[in-house]
């Protein structure tokens, strides 16, 4: 699990990193789009190309990268694999039982490999290089036009981070009910399923108690700091949109068109 | 000038699924600049007793003013603005996700301009010396440097008043002679006026006036060495006494001839050295 990069951040100081987060995020989903456009190899090769380019952007090593991502490769080769297997169409290469290779299906096989690999690629890319709390700062300047039918963006984004900030404090509770409990007896981790799961309960009643607790206590924190949802608040954090984000969103845009000229 | 800065008169309140008063007509003033320490058991009525100050309850009866005017619903934002609460648990009073966030968060509340919270954040950094601290995560943090941004967060606001809630109570000894160092210059620097829960001596040392409350009522308004003289037993009111007093009085019932008086540790020291002198 250690080396295990799907969804982390790593700090850094790269063009990437320091990107405006609405503006990666809504790239990301971008590339994510075009990637179901391409449909041969030059548009493929074209956004293999872009990603490379971001990779290498984001300064972080191409090795820790493949090496983060090879927890995935498994569900990647039962896909293709079903892909292969099951796809019907064009020349029949092999065939046992129900199961054939075709053309058609080698073919789409390489596809879905390849989109796979590329939405994975630039979705890692994204959390490696965007904070949990410029993530949710993007996501609440992304759903920000929703204010205009009353839907509480800013409650939301506040209770993101929130949500965030807790983690830490609430893994380390865990930690030390689970030692508590250990010291009274309480074996985790051993025996079958349902043994282990039964050994959960002492943990999560006392933590989810503390959370209840936390929250309370909070929330009269943040009353007494002059939190009001109904108020309107000014900004500390602050992202510029800078030129660097406008470039990126040009050859993000560049690319799609060229995917959609190339395609057949 | 030394006018009321809070005004407590004849205040009632009880909680609705409980069947006594948690405060039973309590009245007393404090003036611009004290500090003032409430001490009492647990369930005495203090931690209850700053919600209504700060208008996170609703009094009951009785009435509440600050600098002359009195607490209702309309005015308790503004009121709330110059009273500063740091509490007990450092932990769940930390909203932002790194320290300046966090002491960003009072300041967005009251729509601060982001030149202006830059500027107060670098000041109040410094006041609590944790410049260097500014984009750590809480989880990095111990607790007293936790609450030691607590506080930075409320000072941000410049408070007229400034309440602690147990604030030091769960922090190590020299965390806490820390934070109370810096609220000690602060408020003789800018006459704030301080209120503290506490149950800890040599918090109640630094105070002027000492209030002591008991199920729900004030029984004593007193200084803090009349205090320590008077109070035989100060375990009956959740106190510990302090080292100074302690010291003296194991020395005491070892038959030396020390006065039978509460000193603070200066005094103890000369005392000793007069009596090693004669020896």
């Amino acid at each position: 699990m250690e080396n295990f990069i799907f969804g982390r951040y790593m700090p850094g100081n790269s063009l990437v990193h320091n990107l405006n987060p609405a503006m990666k995020i809504l790239i990301s989903f971008y590339f994510i789009v075009i990637v179901f456009f391409a449909n041969n190899y030059l548009t493929y090769a074209l956004l293999f190309f872009l990603c490379f380019i971001s990779l290498y952007l984001s300064k972080i090593s191409f090795g820790f990268f493949l090496k983060g991502i090879r927890p995935l490769i498994l569900l990647i080769i039962i896909t293709v694999l079903l892909q292969l297997f099951f796809s019907a169409g064009g020349h029949i290469y092999f065939s046992f039982w129900i199961f054939k290779i075709t053309s058609l299906g080698l073919i789409s096989a390489a596809y879905i490999f390849m989109r796979f690999m590329l939405i994975i690629t630039i979705s890692t890319l994204l959390t490696l290089t965007t904070s949990p709390l410029a993530i949710s700062y993007g996501i609440e300047k992304i759903l920000s036009p929703l204010k205009k039918i009353h839907c509480p963006v800013d409650t939301i984004a506040l209770m993101i981070s929130i949500a965030l900030r807790f983690v830490p404090t609430l893994t380390d509770e865990a930690t030390s009910i689970m030692n508590a409990q250990r010291s009274r007896g309480v074996d985790f981790g051993n025996g079958n399923l349902v043994k282990r799961i039964k050994s959960l309960i002492p943990l999560l009643v006392p933590l989810f108690v503390s959370a209840f607790k936390h929250a309370d206590e909070l929330s009269v924190a943040m009353e007494a700091r002059g939190y009001s949802p109904e108020m309107k608040r000014t900004k500390f954090k602050s992202y510029l949109i800078g030129m660097n984000d406008y470039i990126s969103m040009m050859l993000f845009f560049v690319i799609s068109l060229m995917i959609i000229f190339f395609r057949n | 000038m030394l006018n009321n800065i809070i005004e407590v008169k004849n205040i009632n309140f009880k909680y609705n699924d409980s069947e006594t008063k948690t405060i039973n007509n309590i009245s007393f003033n404090i003036k611009t600049g004290e500090w003032v320490s409430i001490i009492g058991h647990n369930g005495s009525g203090k931690s209850t007793l700053i919600k209504l100050l700060d208008g996170l309850v609703q009094l009951d009866s009785g009435s509440i003013s600050m600098n002359g005017d009195e607490i209702n619903e309309k005015n308790v934002n503004k009121i709330r603005k110059n009273i500063g609460l740091v509490f007990q648990n450092p932990d769940n009073q930390f909203v932002g996700a790194t320290v300046e966030d966090d002491i960003a968060f009072g300041l967005e509340n009251y729509q601060f301009s982001r030149d202006e919270m830059i500027k107060i954040i670098d000041n109040v950094l410094d006041l609590v010396d944790m410049q260097k601290y500014r984009k750590h995560e809480p989880s990095k943090l111990s607790g007293g440097q936790k609450q030691r941004i607590a506080l930075a967060g409320v000072l941000a606001l410049n408070p007229k008043i400034l309440i602690l809630d147990e604030s030091t109570s769960m922090i190590d000894p020299q965390g806490r002679n820390n934070i109370l160092n810096v609220i000690d210059e602060f408020s003789r620097k800018s006459n704030m006026t301080v209120i503290s829960i506490t149950h800890d001596v040599e918090e109640i040392k630094l105070s002027n006036r000492v209030l002591l409350l008991s199920n729900g009522e004030l029984v004593e308004d007193t200084s803090p060495e009349k205090l320590f003289e008077n109070v035989k037993d100060l375990e009956e009111y959740a106190l510990e006494l302090p080292f100074s007093a302690q010291l003296s009085k194991y020395l005491i019932k070892h038959k030396l001839q020390l006065p039978n008086r509460y000193m603070n540790e200066g005094e103890l020291i000369e005392c000793i050295k007069k009596l090693y002198l004669k020896m």
